[in-house]
């Protein structure tokens, strides 16, 4: 490359320095090369620059001349200055991509979330399910009064329904219990509420069982209580239907059939149609018109009001749905089966 | 109860219900219906002897013993039509020449058994002698079923018993006691499927006075006693030992079984006593005045206790009223003159001896539940008959006496009943007046009509169960069928709906699982080694009855059950495991949690905590509290760290995310941790975690010893925390959290770093930035902790960064100043120095 004269560059010269600028730019390496050629080419001491400058001594036609010559160069430069840096620049970005390649099938590094239980889920939906209808969810001790547990719900001391609850005591000259059902939390309810009434009770419950596959001396029970005026078995049985098809499917049937609770009169066992089961229907909870003893044990009139009550064993529910045979199951925490729901 | 298919049908009419077939048989399916849809709820049906083709009966020709075989005999019996002689070998030896004996011949079958021709030891056996046993018939297996002389010899054996019909075994209602018997059974059939039923015929009384009976007590209401004479004791027929075997009761000898047959039969327990071992012989019913013996049928010596009812002969106890006889009195088989009881004791003082003696029997069973009191007569008499036919009895004298007045127990008084809010009960449009006791009378029930709405309901004698209006409305509604009731919601006008206290313990357990730990529902029992939790204790709640050692008392604490829990996991060969329960735990009335819990209370606000009985008294305390329990490696969804393990502070930040939430808007409440000892605990690595200055929860790893006692891996982490206070508080609904302006100065950040020896905690540190910091402080990070040759040993750096901001001014370097100079002079307060 030959230096241009500072002073006597021709309109060839300009031409062959504005090639060999462009040609520099167009052939820089990298930006930092690039920005070199700039420097050289039309910083302080380029050729351009003294261009410029020799400009003074021109006349004013020559400087004309001259200003639109040296105009063509810096346009001409500056477009190839700008593709080269654009094409740089795409080049740079691209190797940074490249480089910065992951392999994102690699698991990420995240606890995963953990499972809430078997029976709180099916609970939970259970309670929702009544809450959808307007009860309210009550709660109460485990370790119960007796008064509560069986005075109250009309299962006195001496009555065999007591003794087949196979109640274990904590203290038998206090009366203190651990509560066989959640139905005290129904008394409590009643003994310090006005009706109208429309609760469910959920909560651990124990009976004196031993452990094997389908009973455990603690269990789930989800009991509900409606008290008011005009409350009939018509509501008991439209209530349940409605339950049992939030939980089991629209399309169950249930049926009431007549059986026997201290705290209920008249009683009943509810059965939900089920597919598989060979009569084709499974027992899933019992209920019945509250006994008017319990209601006036508990300081409501029994003249003047009526209510329904049923009790849920949630493990039966959650071993039916889910297809659960063994009840230790749900008791003994193995991951495995935790994190099956 | 078992029901035997034929012999219910022999007491009620099914023939023309909608049980029976167009030819007259009983559809059994059909039958199990009715009966489960009407309160009379069938446990299962079984088909004992089914199976059995082709058994004959057969006389035995004669029998050698085998040649070949000490205990087997090679006998000849007649063939088919009784004629010939067919070879078997019979390992039996209670039959003789002449027998008559079941015949299984080869071709034929018993219950789970073809027969075919068979050698045995050299002699080619035709089939076999069947055994009572073989063919379900029974319990005996002391050798073949040997049939009354007299049998039709070649007829088929099904034709003689009801060999494998149905038996329906109903799980009877606590107030149902009349359903423990095939009459019954039948009464109720009758009256759900609106046919009649029948009583068996039973002869009258004995002209002649028995044995001399007082009543001295009220505890019972009638008694009836027979006097027999000439009673051969002897095994019961065959059709009889079926009936029992069917029910599942054994048979012992005629009278007992006969006894045993009529208590089924018609629902009244009956007592044979051998007349010539009864002293007098008389009788006197009494209650006990406490401490006489007597020993029961089962050979236990039994000590009577005041009230028992006792039956005494001229000079001792001889019978446990409606329990259990006496064993001296018992019929055995030299026995010839049999005295036969039937007698209506109350219910609550049989319960009470029964619970007492921990004896339960059919008798007891029978009478605690109430038998009908107009029975006893009958039911005696029927004995009576049977011992007539059976064992050649002759009966010389009936004895009777009542109770002056009838008790309590036995009176059905009359219900009256306002039909029109039974129809509103049961909600079935249908049900009027006239329904209401068509229904009824169908029960057997008196009833009039005593006006509009009005009847008035006189229950049969037997059903002790129908004393209220709210009784009547189910049978009426049960036997209308309940499947009439319609289904209608209710128009509640109650409010639902979770309360804020409900929706924030849900909240609080998914805080937990976002944070890697899955639920857990462990038995809340506890023996009595059991790692303590929040606010250790001694005091349990110890059980009267426990189910066993290790769950003698409720647990005081999640953790033990949480550790339980994590141990199986590993025994599953788990490489970690993480582990949360919400639960209730139990203590002592005044145990230490309590002042905790008033503690915390004092801080968040809140209704109290305790549970109160209805007069007033306290109940053990039971707070609810969060349980964590962690070991092993931290694993992702899929990945391994093998250095990546469950630590203390990984449950630490689990906790203030939940306190964080639980008290969020209402002064963000902080547990303060304060380094703790504690048994099983790694001393250098737990803290108790305190509000207001009450320990509310703890937080630590399992002490080496610990983890290996329990055949843990290390390390092992555990936390509780109290939440009941944090429910509580929030029990009566909260105020609405407020918004505060957002700042538009913009944050000063600046970094601090505290060099302190190691024996003042980061918490310290911590306390000394905010104090410096004071109001300006908008949050405080940790970010660094140093040791090393700068800093000298012993002591270590700690850097935490602040970020301050005022929301009514930039804040300047003098600020910046201020705040570092504050730091510095806190810092030099704990013996701490500010790096500058």
């Amino acid at each position: 490359m030959t230096e241009p004269t500072p002073n006597g560059s021709s309109v060839t010269d300009l031409n062959e320095l504005q090639d060999e600028a462009t040609r520099a730019a167009s052939d820089a390496s990298d930006l930092d090369a690039l920005d070199e050629v700039r420097v050289r080419f039309t910083g302080k001491r380029s050729p351009l620059a003294e261009l410029q400058q020799g400009m003074r001594d021109l006349t004013p036609d020559e400087r004309k001349e001259r200003g639109q010559q040296l105009n063509a160069f810096k346009a001409a430069f500056a477009a190839a200055y700008d593709a080269r840096r654009d094409q740089l620049a795409a080049d740079a970005l691209r190797a940074r991509l490249e480089a910065e390649r992951l392999d994102l099938t690699v698991p990420a590094r995240r606890l995963p979330v953990g499972r809430p239980h078997l029976l709180t889920q099916v609970e939970h939906e259970m309670l929702d399910v009544f809450v959808g209808m307007g009860f309210a969810v009550a709660e109460g001790p485990e370790v119960e009064s007796g008064t509560y547990n069986f005075d109250l719900l009309n299962i006195e001391p001496d009555h065999p329904a007591r003794q087949e609850m196979d109640t274990i005591y904590v203290s038998r000259e206090d009366d203190v219990v651990l509560r066989t059902h959640t139905s005290p939390v129904q008394a409590r309810v009643m003994t310090t509420q006005e009706p109208p009434i429309a609760v469910v009770c959920p909560g651990r419950v124990f009976r004196a069982d031993a452990v094997d596959a389908t009973h455990s001396p603690v269990f789930t029970q989800v009991e509900g209580l409606v008290v008011a005026e005009g409350i009939t078995m018509a509501h008991l049985r439209g209530t349940l239907l409605a339950f049992a098809r939030r939980l089991f499917g629209a399309d169950r049937q249930i049926r009431m059939r007549p059986s026997f609770f201290p705290f209920t009169e008249p009683s009943a066992e509810i059965d939900v149609t089920f597919e598989g089961h060979p009569s084709g229907w499974l027992e899933i909870l019992g209920a019945g018109m509250v006994d008017p003893n319990v209601l006036t044990a508990c300081g409501i009139d029994p003249d003047r009001y009526t209510g329904f009550a049923f009790g849920i064993g949630v493990e039966r529910v959650a071993m039916l749905r889910h297809g659960v045979s063994d009840i230790r199951d749900l008791f003994d925490s193995d991951v495995r089966f935790l994190t099956r729901f | 109860m078992k029901l035997p298919l034929s012999w219910l049908a022999a007491h009620v009419d099914l023939s023309s219900t909608s049980v029976a077939r167009p030819d007259g048989s009983i559809d059994v399916d059909a039958l199990v219906e009715v009966m489960s849809g009407n309160g009379l709820e069938v446990e299962e049906v079984t088909t004992p002897g089914a199976g059995t083709r082709g058994v004959r009966t057969a006389r035995v020709l004669d029998w050698a013993p085998h040649p070949d075989a000490d205990k087997l005999r090679v006998a000849h019996v007649t063939g088919e039509g009784g004629e010939g002689s067919i070879e078997l070998v019979c390992g039996a030896v209670n039959f003789d020449v002449g027998d008559v004996v079941a015949h299984a011949f080869p071709g034929s079958a018993i219950p789970g058994m073809e027969m075919s021709q068979r050698e045995i030891r050299g002699v080619v056996s035709n089939g076999m002698i069947a055994s009572a046993r073989e063919l379900q018939l029974g319990d005996d297996h002391d050798g073949i079923l040997v049939l009354p002389e007299g049998t039709p010899l070649g007829v088929a054996l099904a034709d003689l018993l009801p060999i494998g019909e149905p038996v329906i075994e109903i799980a009877v209602q606590a107030d149902r006691g009349d359903h423990l018997s095939i009459l019954g059974v039948a009464r109720d059939l009758a009256a759900i499927l609106d046919t009649t039923w029948q009583a068996p015929e039973v002869p009258a009384p004995h002209p002649d006075a028995g044995i001399p009976v007082t009543l001295d007590t009220e505890g019972c209401a009638s008694f009836v006693a027979w006097s027999l004479e000439h009673v051969a004791v002897q095994p019961s027929p065959p059709w009889l030992q079926q009936r029992l075997a069917q029910c599942g009761v054994r048979s012992i000898d005629v009278v007992v079984d006969v006894t045993n047959y009529v208590m089924l039969e018609l629902g009244q327990p009956l007592h044979a006593f051998d007349l010539d071992q009864l002293r007098g012989p008389s009788l006197t019913v009494r209650r006990s005045t406490g401490g006489e013996q007597l020993t029961t049928l089962d050979d236990q010596e039994r000590t009577l206790q005041p009230g028992d009812l006792v039956i005494d002969d001229a000079e001792r106890p001889v019978s446990l009223a409606g329990v259990m006889g006496g064993r001296d009195s018992e019929v055995s088989a030299g026995t010839t003159r049999v005295l036969i009881e039937a007698a209506v004791w109350e219910p609550a003082s049989i319960r009470a001896t029964s619970r007492r003696l921990n004896l339960v029997s059919e008798a007891s069973q029978r009478f605690e539940r109430r038998v009908d009191p107009n029975g006893a007569a009958r039911a005696a008499a029927r004995a009576v008959a049977l011992l007539t036919e059976l064992a050649g009895a002759r009966a010389v004298g009936t004895t009777t006496v009542a109770a002056a007045t009838p008790p309590d127990f036995v009176v059905t008084d009359p219900v009256e009943v306002d039909t029109a809010r039974v129809r509103a009960l049961v909600a079935v449009d249908a049900l009027n007046t006239e329904r209401q006791a068509a229904m009824l009378r169908r029960s057997d029930a008196e009833v009039e009509i005593v006006g509009p709405d009005r009847l008035l309901v006189t229950p049969p004698s037997w059903r002790g169960d129908l004393r209220r209006e709210a009784d009547v409305a189910e049978e009426v509604a049960r036997l209308h069928g309940y499947d009439t009731i319609p289904a209608r919601l209710p128009a509640l006008t109650t409010i639902g709906g979770l309360t804020v206290a409900q929706r924030l313990e849900r909240e609080m357990r998914d805080l937990v699982r976002a944070a890697g730990l899955h639920e857990a529902v462990t038995r809340p029992f506890v023996g009595v080694e059991a790692l303590e939790g929040v606010v250790p204790t001694d005091g349990r709640v110890e059980l009267a009855n426990p189910l066993a050692k290790d769950a003698a008392a409720m647990r005081p604490s999640l953790v033990e059950g949480l550790l339980q829990a994590v141990r199986r996991n590993v025994g599953q060969g788990r490489p970690g495991t993480a582990l949360f329960e919400v639960g209730r735990v139990f203590r002592p009335v005044g145990d230490a949690i309590e002042v905790s819990l008033d503690g915390a209370r004092e801080v968040l606000g809140g209704p109290g905590w305790r549970w109160r009985d209805p007069e007033g008294r306290d109940l053990p305390v039971q707070p609810r509290t969060l349980g964590l329990a962690a070991q092993g490696l931290r694993l992702g969804d899929d990945w391994l760290d093998p250095d990546d393990r469950w630590a203390v502070a990984d449950l630490l930040a689990v906790l203030d995310g939940v306190v964080a939430r639980a008290t969020v808007g209402r002064g963000a409440h902080r547990l303060v941790r304060v380094p703790v000892e504690r048994d099983g605990f790694h001393p250098g690595r737990s803290v108790a975690l305190q509000l207001g200055g009450h320990e509310v929860g703890i937080a630590g790893e399992l002490h080496p010893d610990e983890a290996d006692r329990r055949d843990l891996p290390e390390p092992v982490v555990v936390a509780e925390l109290l939440l009941e206070p944090f429910l509580r508080a929030v029990a009566e609904g909260t105020d609405p959290v407020t918004a505060r302006p957002l700042t538009r100065h913009p944050a000063l950040t600046i970094d601090v770093a505290l060099v302190a020896p190691d024996s003042v905690p980061y918490a310290t540190l911590e306390r000394v930035a905010r104090d410096g910091a004071g109001e300006l402080l908008d949050a405080l990070w940790f970010f660094d902790e140093y040791r090393g040759a700068q800093v000298g040993e012993g002591h270590r750096s700690v850097a935490v960064r602040l970020r301050l901001q005022s929301p009514e001014r930039q804040l300047t370097d003098a600020d910046e100043k201020q705040v570092i100079e504050a730091v510095a002079t806190a810092a030099e307060a704990v013996g701490a120095t500010l790096r500058r």
